[in-house]
């Protein structure tokens, strides 16, 4: 298990060069710069201000000298703010990283709930409504899902603060509304996952030996059925704890996501580099501790030998 | 069962937590009958820096006016009143101020003096400060060549000539320089404060400020808190207690936020609550010395033609614009300073001068098109409106396509381009007509007319007059300020002759402002709001 983790691990600097590199070509590539405004500047301010942000160095320096700084753990100061990138990443990520893990637990809680009612009797009210629910899930845009819960326990019934961040009553709405999509995802999952696990001999041993159904369930059927949840869970904890901006700027929650496009916006180089790596590092992270989970949960699985592991881990699966 | 009963238990868990890690705020409730002194006010942003060096954009200066003074400061009526400064005078050619200050105090309890003044403005022009806005103090003798790195600080034409005495010598006359005075960028800093912790901008502990309000904290994206400050040396005419400005980016939030009480001023009103608030039920109407229009690009067909420019600019109905799209009551331009800039008389520019130099006149503009070449529109190439992503633009785009369409049978498109495209676009003249918006950067009609001289870097036209340069050169150099006016009065009759830009309306300020806010200055142009005199009733 060493050597897979170690090897994952050089993938992932491997990954993270890649994407520094193509991102850092694109951004250069792109109309504008990070002190373009309407209203021109004289030569000797546009000057001083390049020196100062050694935009004037050739290109290849400027991506030697990021890389260099980025080895020191600095991922430089922001063009557009005065705070340095890594101060908003830290300043931010929590926010954002509280609400992406209440938000989980809650789409895995309701999530889970909703493809077990929904798989233990298919093709019944229960299913069809269960299925309803995850459809209306991730088609509703969260804006609008935002906006409907805002007026409905902010304006209309006065329940919950509008906007901002501090207590828990500020968590409710940006967790609704962001957890919409991914409790869909999760139902669907698990009731497909569940079906197919019902159908096993297993199973209808268990229930030849007379294993209440709430023990078939938590006994064999759930934790054999999850594989496909957990896959989904890696990179749905990484977008989800890195900040959505929509959520974040409807809610006026102080969380990261606006930095994404914001930096974008403002072309602000290192703020783009630095959140497009921390993202990255983050969900390659993420996918690496879902690799490792597999083996907790079914214990037929061995970490491929040679590369391809997922494609490994389904065919021993067998 | 165990499995759920553990989920369940977490979810709890992690919910009592958050209520414990979370910073207690909750529904605040509105401004009570015995009237606490204190305004909550959205600034719909998060300001990128607070150091009056390096900020440039009026989020940023709104904050810093309320927390520093310059030499002046504006009153209500945009009128200049003491600042810093008790009194001034000026030499008789115009190009040396001598500035008498006052015995005011830092809210550390340190003196502001002149040498004060001396250390902010080279710090604001130093090359390694990099400030954006050093071109503010260009105006100095020795400044640019200073911020060029040609020169030497002690080169810079500004100095103390005693501790409350402050001299600056400019290199040529210029009767706005009084003014910009009161601007951010020209505000003092503490020099010791500046030189022990260089970082003191960055967070509130170490900011010290010789205005109105003193910061106490600063949530980023959320919330800065300031309180009265005592030390200050008007405090006495300050009655707010407490200015909370709220940092919520999303107009709508705050308009929300506002229906609940918990918002008192915000800056911008939702565009399709505009017309119901509109009749005093919440939005007061403020005025704005800024400009909207369309930009022609004279180096390309059919625009080298000024018939066609004219036409144009004469077939669309800026009535109906202002009423129907727009809604703010806005004010239809038909000259380019707009309404708000002084004159030599004290007057306003544009009570002078008028605002009519030219007609909407459908039948003049179907001449003037044929004559062009294009009647009814035949042959008229495929141009396009250039305007960035912003929903009211495009509305304004589409209505005026319509028009065009409608009057003159010409066709053109709209192209929506992001931001930094659109600016880029602009600036290397990568379109046909582009929309374009102007706010004085001092109250004097040159921040207007000084844009279309030939080769200007906010020309962005092509357009060339050597008339219009000659007038614009001559209003620079003059020490009368009537012939000063009288030049920039005849190089906007120029400018609107040969018409390489339709002006279509003047700004107004629209703004979401509960009854009981009184006193609150909202200044045409630079700053949203100034809370020195504010109070609730």
């Amino acid at each position: 298990m060493a050597r897979f983790v170690l090897r994952r691990l050089v993938t992932m600097a491997l990954s993270l060069w890649l994407i520094i590199t193509v991102t850092f070509v694109i951004m250069h590539s792109v109309p504008g710069g990070p002190f373009s405004s309407e209203k021109k500047a004289p030569p000797a301010v546009l000057q001083n201000l390049n020196a100062r942000y050694h935009l004037d160095d050739p290109h290849w320096k400027q991506y030697l000298d990021y890389l260099g700084g980025l080895a020191a753990g600095d991922l430089g100061p922001s063009f557009k703010y005065d705070r340095t990138v890594n101060e908003i990443i830290s300043q931010c990520f929590p926010v954002s990283a509280l609400l992406g893990a209440v938000t989980v637990l809650f789409s895995l809680a309701v999530g889970l709930s909703l493809g077990v009612v929904a798989a233990w009797r298919p093709n019944c009210w229960p299913d069809y409504a269960a299925l309803g629910l995850s459809t209306i899930g991730f088609s509703v845009p969260s804006f609008i899902l935002s906006g409907l819960l805002m007026y409905l326990f902010a304006f209309r019934l006065n329940w919950l603060p509008p906007a901002m961040w501090g207590g828990w009553q500020h968590l409710v709405m940006p967790v609704l509304a962001l957890s919409a999509l991914p409790t869909a995802f999760i139902a669907r999952l698990m009731r497909s996952s569940l079906l197919e696990v019902l159908r096993q001999d297993y199973i209808r041993t268990a229930r030849a030996k007379g294993l209440s159904p709430a023990g078939i369930l938590f006994n064999h059927a759930l934790k054999n059925s999850l594989l496909p949840v957990v896959t989904y869970l890696g990179p749905l904890v990484a977008g989800v704890f890195t900040g959505s901006f929509v959520v974040e700027t409807i809610f006026a929650v102080p969380g990261l996501g606006r930095y994404f496009v914001t930096g974008v916006l403002n072309r602000d180089y290192t703020l783009i580099l630095g959140l497009t790596i921390f993202y990255a590092f983050f969900l390659m992270l993420m996918n690496l501790l879902v690799d490792l989970v597999y083996l907790l949960l079914d214990p037929r699985i061995r970490l491929a030998g040679s590369g391809g592991d997922r494609d490994g881990l389904q065919k021993a699966q067998g | 069962m165990k499995v759920r009963v553990i989920l369940t238990l977490a979810v709890l868990a992690v919910f009592a937590l958050a209520g414990c890690g979370g910073g207690g705020q909750t529904v605040d409730k509105p401004a009570q009958a015995k009237a606490p002194q204190l305004i909550r006010y959205n600034l719909c942003t998060e300001p990128e820096t607070l150091d009056p060096a390096q900020a440039t954009g009026q989020p940023e200066g709104t904050v810093l006016s309320n927390m520093f003074e310059g030499l002046v400061r504006y009153g209500p009526n945009n009128e200049i009143r003491p600042g810093i400064a008790r009194e001034w005078s000026v030499s008789a050619d115009g190009l040396i101020y001598t500035f008498k200050l006052r015995e005011a105090k830092w809210s550390n309890g340190d003196p502001v003096t002149a040498r004060d003044f001396v250390y902010s403005w080279l710090r604001l022009l130093d090359p390694k400060t990099a400030s954006e806005y050093a071109y503010q103090l260009f105006y100095l003798k020795g400044a640019e060549e200073y911020n060029s790195g040609q020169g030497k600080s002690e080169e810079v034409a500004v100095r103390a000539k005693d501790e409350l005495t402050l001299e600056v010598t400019l290199k040529a006359p210029a009767p706005q320089f009084l003014g910009l005075t009161a601007y951010p960028s020209l505000f003092p800093v503490n020099p010791r404060v500046d030189k022990e912790s260089p970082d003191w901008a960055k967070s509130m502990d170490k900011y010290v400020v010789n205005g109105p309000f003193r910061p106490v904290k600063w949530d980023h994206n959320q919330r800065i808190d300031l309180v009265k400050n005592e030390k200050y040396w008007d405090a006495g005419s300050v009655r707010l207690e407490r200015l909370e400005i709220y940092l919520v980016d999303n107009i709508d939030t705050g308009y929300n936020m506002y229906q609940a009480g918990q918002l008192d001023f915000q800056e911008e009103v939702p565009t399709q609550e505009m017309a119901r608030l509109k009749g005093g039920n919440g939005v007061k109407i403020y005025p704005d010395a800024s400009v909207y229009f369309y930009r022609f690009n004279v180096t390309k067909k059919p625009f080298n033609d000024p018939r066609v420019r004219r036409a144009l600019a004469m077939s669309i109905n800026r009535l109906e614009l202002v009423d129907k799209v727009t809604q703010a009551n806005q004010v239809p331009a038909y000259s380019f300073v707009p309404i708000g800039i002084p004159d030599e008389t004290g007057r306003d520019f544009r009570q002078n001068a008028g605002n009519q130099f030219f007609k909407e006149d459908l039948a003049e503009a179907k001449r003037l098109l044929a004559e062009a070449g294009y009647p009814d529109g035949r042959g008229f190439p495929r141009v396009s409106i250039l305007t960035n992503a912003h929903a009211g633009h495009q509305k304004v785009a589409q209505a005026v396509q319509q028009m065009w369409k409608q009057n003159l049978g010409v066709e053109v498109g709209v192209t929506v381009q992001e931001w930094q495209v659109y600016n880029d676009s602009q600036d290397k003249l990568n379109f046909e007509i582009c929309r374009a918006g102007w706010g004085p950067d001092y109250l004097d009609p040159m921040t207007f007319i000084d844009l279309f001289v030939t080769n200007g870097g906010n020309n962005d036209t092509g357009w060339s007059n050597r008339e219009y340069d000659a007038l614009v050169a001559k209003a620079n150099a003059a020490a009368d300020p009537k012939v000063r006016m009288e030049a920039m009065r005849q190089a906007e009759k120029i400018l609107i002759s040969e018409m390489p830009v339709m002006p279509i309306y003047f700004y107004t300020n629209p703004n979401l402002v509960r009854d009981s806010v009184k006193g609150v200055i909202v200044p045409p142009f630079a700053i949203s709001a100034d809370f020195k005199q504010a109070y609730i009733e």
